[in-house]
């Protein structure tokens, strides 16, 4: 009973979330400057308010308010009645038999909410939900002219979610007989990664659907100012922070549990996370040069609604199927509803944004090309260039299957040849931007700016050419210190600024820079992570070593100055599968001194015995890691076949990745305010939310 | 199957009647069409006084050339000097707008604290 009751639930969500985009969208017809409230024309609907828009407006906008924080209960209800069913091996409903069992750890068996479909697409809901709670209840007194459509279109988007929910792909559908026991979750999504790292993937795609509302908003309400703009750049700061941490923990996985000695493959699903990552980084770059001068005003409303479509048509590409992937864990029929809401979406935002051009003029115009809103257009430009090749990759083996018939796929060579190039110009830019200052910097500021940093690039370019006759990797690793030196210089010169004007001691300076001007400096941590996870990419794409060796228990095999000696094979027995662990001692080839030992290992779980997992053999230093995994044996495991990697330089992308997001935090992290000095902001106007109840 | 009717019969009344309830009695509230534009006045000042800060701190670190300080540096304050008046409009202050600029000026670089000395005495000196 209680699974039918979730059912209805979501009916019940379902009904509510459209009533509430419809109040929302009248509310914001009403509001301030509102089209109707102009023309008058709802006088005469409303005689309950004596004829008085203005208390329709505050109903029905307080409505579509209301209507935000019940469907997320009812959502939130639902999502509880999966989890207890999870929880409690409840296989009499079909997707709880489909991704579960007895046998599987309470830990995946929480986790198996987003392990298939059905599941997954009602935890989106929910996030979706919690997300347009908070910015309800953030902006409930504020932003009272957007706030309106900002509720219509993301209850619109709830709806669409709901749809899929009721009629497409319902979590609680019944099957005939109770089985036994369920059919088991993926072997490969039993890690530990996965069970946060599609959480931090859908919070980063769910919450870009905040920005895209209070663009609709923005061009609904003709409020094309800058406060949608100020507002906004937080709200994308948040979920491109979960969305970086979300690909990289995807990367983490694949490179400890799909066992092919690298963590980037270019697949469609690790594009389809890529791609609104790049168009949200391009728009957090020039989103800042609208705050400071007013322009760019199109591009920036075409880059939100083009990450938002991005995150859409990336999961209508890999939950419907039409391209494969590895990492596809949840295929069902859901994609015409996926490729309807996306048709609706393009349509109309772009009809929506070809009506108000009048209202987007550039303020001002860039006053020259050595300017810092000049590196940041060229850095655009070159987004916009890597999203649309990637974009291209991706889609080629469907274009190509509809167009000669066959499917040709496009691999990883082809993204690195031709976006390599493209990333190598991206992070030169991501050094010049920040020598440079706004509006326009001379010939003699350019000299001082760049002297110290070109100088720590080109001195060190000998130095990697002893480690590689490849320009490539040799040019990518002198950028990278020259970015890197940038960033050095700049805290070294903000910091020194500190200690003169208030004689503080270098980490308190330090400290004083984040704190007090994050922005730019959270900014400048996460361009290091970023150079850090370029280092490693350079490291592991032309340095690695490999081989592929068969050993007899006690045997050895010499790699890269690295000697692994085999010394025998166990067999584990765990709740849900057999684990099959073999032990190397590495030790170092030159001097034989024992370095560690290390574990390979195979998992065969009872429910898949056909699909053993490989768990990877890791011994992590920040100079290299040695990766080994386990392909076959011999039943007594007197030998067993490996293959073997030295990865140079891989520690960094975690390192890196984790500067990205502290780098996000102290950028997002709210700053001392001046005081007003003359003036109090009016009740209702700051975009901080205060205690003054006007709507809702 | 009564005990779920019933259930979720109650569950939906109770989501409704929350849902509509502003309708029936909506919340008694002004809004002002001007208030909006304040708002957008208040939000460009500060990114004027803002632009003001930025300018004087890359000035500062040696990012802008003096002659270039100087020309926008002028801009940049007029802007703000511009947008204060109309703010003025709505709310008339009490100070004179260019003690007024200096104060608002004063009050984001107080928080700032980044700058070097140069920056600081150049501002005070135009």
């Amino acid at each position: 009973m209680i699974f039918d009751f979730g059912y209805l639930v979501l009916v019940l969500a379902l009904l509510l979330s459209a009533y509430g985009s419809v109040a929302g969208f009248l509310g914001g017809r009403l509001g301030p400057g509102g089209s109707l409230e102009q023309r008058g024309s709802l006088r005469a609907l409303s005689p309950a308010y004596g004829g008085n828009a203005t208390y329709l407006f505050a109903g029905l906008t307080s409505s579509s308010f209301h209507a935000v924080y019940a469907v997320t209960a009812l959502v939130g209800a639902a999502a509880v009645i999966l989890w207890y069913g999870l929880l409690n091996d409840q296989f009499q409903i079909a997707y709880i038999w489909n991704s579960s069992e007895r046998s599987l750890p309470t830990f995946y068996k929480f986790a198996a909410i987003w392990g298939g479909q059905a599941g997954s697409l009602l935890f989106w809901t929910l996030l979706l939900g919690l997300f347009s709670t908070a910015t309800a209840l953030t902006y409930r007194h504020t932003q009272r002219a957007l706030m309106p459509y900002v509720n219509a279109t993301l209850l619109a988007a709830l709806l669409f979610f709901l749809v899929l929910l009721v009629f497409s792909a319902n979590p609680f559908e019944q099957v005939g007989v109770v089985p036994p026991d369920g059919r088991g979750l993926n072997p490969l999504l039993q890690n530990y990664w996965m069970v946060i790292h599609p959480v931090m993937l859908y919070l980063g795609w769910v919450g870009l659907t905040v920005p895209f509302a209070f663009a609709v908003a923005a061009l609904l309400s003709k409020q094309l100012d800058r406060r949608w703009v100020r507002t906004v750049r937080r709200w994308t700061l948040i979920p491109w922070m979960f969305l970086s941490a979300g690909i990289i923990m995807g990367s983490q996985w694949a490179y400890m549990e799909l066992g092919w000695g690298g963590y980037w493959a270019w697949d469609p699903v690790e594009n389809a996370s890529f791609l609104p990552w790049l168009t949200a980084t391009a728009f957090l770059h020039s989103v800042i040069i609208q705050e400071q001068r007013g322009i760019l005003k199109v591009w920036n409303v075409t880059l939100i609604w083009l990450t938002f479509t991005l995150v859409i048509l990336g999961t209508f590409t890999t939950r419907s199927g039409i391209l494969s992937s590895v990492h596809s864990f949840a295929q069902s029929p859901v994609g015409p509803y996926f490729l309807v809401f996306l048709s609706i979406t393009t349509i109309g935002f772009l009809l929506l944004l070809f009506q108000r051009l009048p209202f987007l003029q550039g303020e001002n115009e860039i006053d020259s090309i050595s300017s810092r809103e000049g590196a940041f257009l060229a850095n655009n430009w070159l987004f916009a260039g890597i999203t649309f090749v990637i974009l291209w990759g991706t889609f080629f083996p469907m274009f190509s299957e509809i167009l000669t018939g066959t499917r040709i796929s496009v691999a990883a060579p082809w993204f690195n040849r031709v976006a390599g190039p493209l990333f190598l110009l991206l992070f030169v830019l991501m050094g010049v931007g920040p020598l440079l200052g706004w509006r326009r910097t001379g010939a003699a500021a350019l000299r001082r700016q760049f002297i110290w940093p070109l100088l720590a690039g080109l001195v060190s370019a000998p130095f990697f050419l002893f480690t590689s006759r490849n320009p490539f990797p040799v040019a990518g690793l002198s950028v990278c210190v020259f970015v890197a030196a940038t960033i050095v210089q700049e805290f070294v010169r903000g910091a020194s600024a500190r200690r003169r004007s208030r004689g503080e001691p270098v980490h308190a300076a330090l400290w004083g820079l984040l704190r007090r001007n994050g922005r730019r400096y959270g900014g400048y941590v996460v361009h290091f992570g970023i150079v850090l996870i370029g280092v490693a990419i350079i490291g592991n794409e032309f340095y690695q070593s490999t081989t592929h060796v068969t050993l007899a228990a006690g045997q050895s095999v010499d790699l890269a100055g690295y000697t692994l000696t085999y010394t025998d094979l166990e067999s584990r027995r765990s709740s849900n599968h057999t684990e099959i662990r073999a032990s190397l001692v590495v030790a170092d080839a030159s001097t034989g001194r024992a370095l560690g030992t290390i574990a390979p290992r195979r998992n065969i779980y009872d429910k898949a015995p056909d699909q053993p997992t490989s768990e990877v053999g890791l011994r992590m230093t920040p100079a290299e890691d040695v990766y080994v995994i386990l392909n076959g044996w011999q039943g007594d495991g007197s030998s067993a076949t490996f293959t073997v990697y030295i990865n140079p330089l891989t520690m960094w992308m975690w390192v890196g990745g984790l500067l990205v997001v502290i780098g996000t935090v102290v950028s997002v992290w709210p700053h001392p305010q001046p005081a007003r000095s003359a003036r109090a902001v009016p009740a209702g106007l700051s975009d901080r939310a205060g205690p003054r109840q006007v709507l809702a | 199957m009564w005990a779920l009717l019933l259930f979720i019969s109650v569950v939906s009344a109770a989501a409704i009647g929350y849902v509509i309830w502003p309708l029936v009695r909506p919340p008694s509230v002004q809004h002002p069409a001007a208030g909006e534009e304040l708002a957008e006045l208040m939000t460009r000042k500060d990114a004027a006084l803002q632009a003001v800060r930025e300018l004087a701190f890359d000035h500062s670190v040696g990012k802008i050339e003096d002659a270039d300080f100087e020309r926008f540096n002028r801009l940049l304050r007029q802007r703000a000097m511009g947008l204060m008046r109309q703010i003025d409009q709505y709310e008339p202050g009490t100070l004179q707008l260019e003690e007024a600029l200096e104060e608002e000026i004063a009050a984001f670089r107080r928080v700032g604290e980044a700058y070097s000395d140069e920056g600081r005495g150049r501002l005070r000196e135009e």
